[in-house]
């Protein structure tokens, strides 16, 4: 039998892609031909165990509902085996087909081992035509073509072919022509080669069919963050030697409640693909969170820096609440406890004050939006002297739209003083940092909105005290004044002057007797010191001193001449000389 | 009523002004009866503000056509 052409079996199958480990037979054909005749047929849908990819379903006509009841393939391997036993097998692009036969032979343990002739290496061969596609060739046969893609039809052209190529070539034995093994099992026929875009979407199908790649999750640090205009963010996610380019669409990324930065570490789950206009394969995140830290936290953290480095927290920006506030308008949900609260301080406190409540969701869809509203409505009025923004205390995302930046700007843009009251005492959310007071609770809102009506009492009483006080001691001083005037007399006058005049005159005398007592001390120093000085105390210790007849003190031999009489005091006496010689040293 | 309310933080206001100035006691005699007067005035009519006082409370409702309406409030807790 082997070279015979007088039977053979022509093949063809329908396949969910292009790749016969990836993807899986959808439909088989077999058409025995025997003397240039049909004899027999095994034709069937088989239920492949994934799903048809659409564009397949475009090619082949085949819908997933048309293999629904089929049957699958370990069902029909065997009988298909049985029916090409010992035949030659004819198809086109033969490598292809084989190639599916056998993985799916693989898989159950079985061989094909069948001789096969390829149509399209035959085509190649004999015919001269530009190329050599299945519909090429059976149109230069003059064959019909059914459109679709379908198996038998296939088979049953490609049958026809070998008939027509085998006649031409007056083919007795074609076992020149028989494929070796080595080429049964290339999927990518070099006469047959893929355009880049076929090359990229088979790529894309390849990654996009790894169950492993269809969800993961990485943890990375983010580089190359780009927001662009239309709300896709673009990044690239790297750790110390690798990178790889990640992208979030709008959809998604509108869900996100923080910004993402280059340098944050976050956790990001996504699929993997390829965008096949450049290759590039990438991960489309679903979904990103911070690594660590909670998102909300990070988003709380972020907005807090930036409406802070705004200057939006400073004390300076803030206004002063209106002490007698005459119409509170409270943004709060109409229903549970802090409207109710509210309204219990201030209809205790301050009871002319009038309360106007708009109603607004606190959390969840809208609440976001329906705050907003309630600020901005009590702006557009010109009556409203402070307004309470707030609800009661929950977890972090019950008091989220209170840390959205949309409620913040509405706070910082409202022309009316406004105290935020969110959650509890411990509960920080930005609109309390924004508000120009922040209130612990609901109810000290409307403390600190309020003063009390007991205290606005006590207030008057005591200004009525003050007034009444001022008054009387005004009159009292005036009266003091009025006595003084009325005591005044000319002798009082003169008494005072005597008085003073008398303490004058005792100034003077004191002075006087001072300058005594200093002088007579003066005179005492002299005397001593003239005493010291005495010529008598020199002459006490030893000395003499000699004087002339006139009684001058000798002090040179050229004071006395010859003859001249002299007295010589010492102390116990005197002695009368005549001077005899003058003798003068030289 | 309302008017007396949309004047109460100006004239408590004016009171404060009155007392401070009566307290600074430099005041010629007969101004300072004056005000004195003023003053009390004032405080009664604050205090009667006060003893007047009817609580007020709305809640605010839209309206398809977008305009709100005030209708009195009595919440359901």
């Amino acid at each position: 039998m082997t070279g015979s052409i007088n039977t053979f079996v022509a093949l063809d199958v329908e396949t969910t892609g292009l790749s016969p480990f990836l993807d899986e037979i959808i439909e088989l054909a077999a058409i025995k031909f025997k003397d240039g005749k049909i004899v027999d047929e095994f034709v069937t849908l088989i239920h492949p165990s994934r799903q048809i990819p659409a564009r397949i379903t475009q090619i082949t006509g085949i819908t997933n509902s048309m293999v629904a009841s089929a049957p699958r393939m370990d069902e029909i391997i065997s009988k298909f085996l049985k029916f090409c036993a010992g035949e030659l097998i004819v198809a086109h692009n033969a490598s292809f087909d084989m190639g599916f036969i056998n993985a799916a032979c693989d898989k159950y343990g079985l061989t094909f081992d069948n001789k096969v002739v390829c149509t399209l290496q035959l085509s190649r061969k004999k015919l001269n035509l530009p190329n050599n596609k299945l519909a090429t060739v059976s149109r230069h046969f003059s064959l019909e073509d059914s459109g679709f893609h379908r198996a038998k039809a296939d088979a049953t052209i490609c049958g026809e072919i070998f008939l027509y190529l085998a006649d031409e070539g007056k083919m007795q034995d074609i076992s020149d022509e028989i494929m070796p093994e080595a080429e049964r099992e290339q999927p990518l026929v070099d006469d047959n080669p893929l355009t880049v875009t076929q090359l990229n979407h088979y790529i894309k199908n390849l990654i996009e069919n790894d169950v492993n790649l269809f969800s993961v999750s990485v943890c990375a640090e983010v580089s190359n963050f780009k927001k662009h205009y239309s709300g896709h963010l673009y990044l690239s996610l790297k750790d110390d030697t690798s990178v790889i380019r990640a992208v979030m669409f709008k959809h998604v990324a509108g869900q996100l409640k923080f910004q993402p930065e280059d340098g944050m570490k976050v956790v990001v789950t996504g699929k993997v693909s390829v965008y096949e206009a450049t290759g590039q394969y990438q991960i489309y995140i679903d979904s990103m969170t911070p690594y660590g830290a909670g998102d909300l936290h990070v988003a709380f953290e972020q907005l807090k820096k930036k409406l802070s480095e705004a200057g939006f927290f400073d004390d300076s920006r803030k206004r002063a609440i209106c002490k007698f506030p005459l119409k509170i308008g409270v943004v709060t949900s109409p229903t549970g406890a802090v409207i109710q609260d509210i309204i219990n301080v201030i209809t205790r406190r301050f009871p002319i004050c009038e309360i106007l409540l708009y109603p607004a969701k606190v959390q969840g869809d809208g609440a976001v939006e329906q705050i907003v509203e309630g600020i901005e409505y009590f702006n557009s009025r010109t009556d409203i002297d402070t307004m309470i923004v707030g609800r009661g205390g929950g977890s972090i995302e019950d008091l989220w739209a209170f840390n959205e930046e949309k409620v913040a700007m509405a706070i910082v843009n409202s022309k009316i003083p406004i105290i935020s009251a969110v959650g509890h005492e411990t509960d920080f959310t930005i609109a309390d940092f924004v508000a120009d007071l922040r209130a612990p609770t609901p109810s000290a809102a409307a403390e600190v909105a309020t003063m009390s009506n007991i205290e606005i009492r006590a207030a008057l009483k005591n200004y009525y005290g003050k007034m009444l006080f001022a008054l009387k001691q005004t009159i009292e001083n005036r009266r003091q004044l009025l006595k003084r005037f009325s005591v005044k007399s000319p002798l009082d006058a003169i008494n005072t002057h005597r008085l003073r005049l008398d303490s004058y005159i005792e100034k003077i005398g004191f002075s006087a007797e001072n300058i005594l007592t200093g002088k007579r001390n003066a005179l005492a120093v002299c005397v001593g010191r003239l005493n010291a000085l005495s010529p008598l105390k020199v002459i006490s210790r030893g000395y003499s001193v000699t004087q002339n007849g006139l009684g001058k003190a000798i002090r040179s031999v050229e004071d006395v001449d010859k003859g001249e009489k002299i007295v010589t005091r010492l102390e116990d006496g005197i002695i009368s000389s005549i001077v005899e010689e003058v003798v003068i040293h030289e | 009523m309302s008017e007396e309310k949309i004047n109460f933080e100006k004239t408590i206001g004016e009171l404060e002004s009155i007392v401070a100035k009566l307290d600074k006691g430099d005041m010629k005699l007969d101004d300072m009866l004056i005000n004195f007067e003023k003053g009390i005035k004032l405080a009664r009519e604050c205090t009667k503000v006060l003893d007047s006082a009817e609580k007020k409370i709305s809640v605010l409702t839209k309206k398809p056509d977008g305009s709100v309406k005030e209708e009195s409030f009595t919440p359901n807790s």
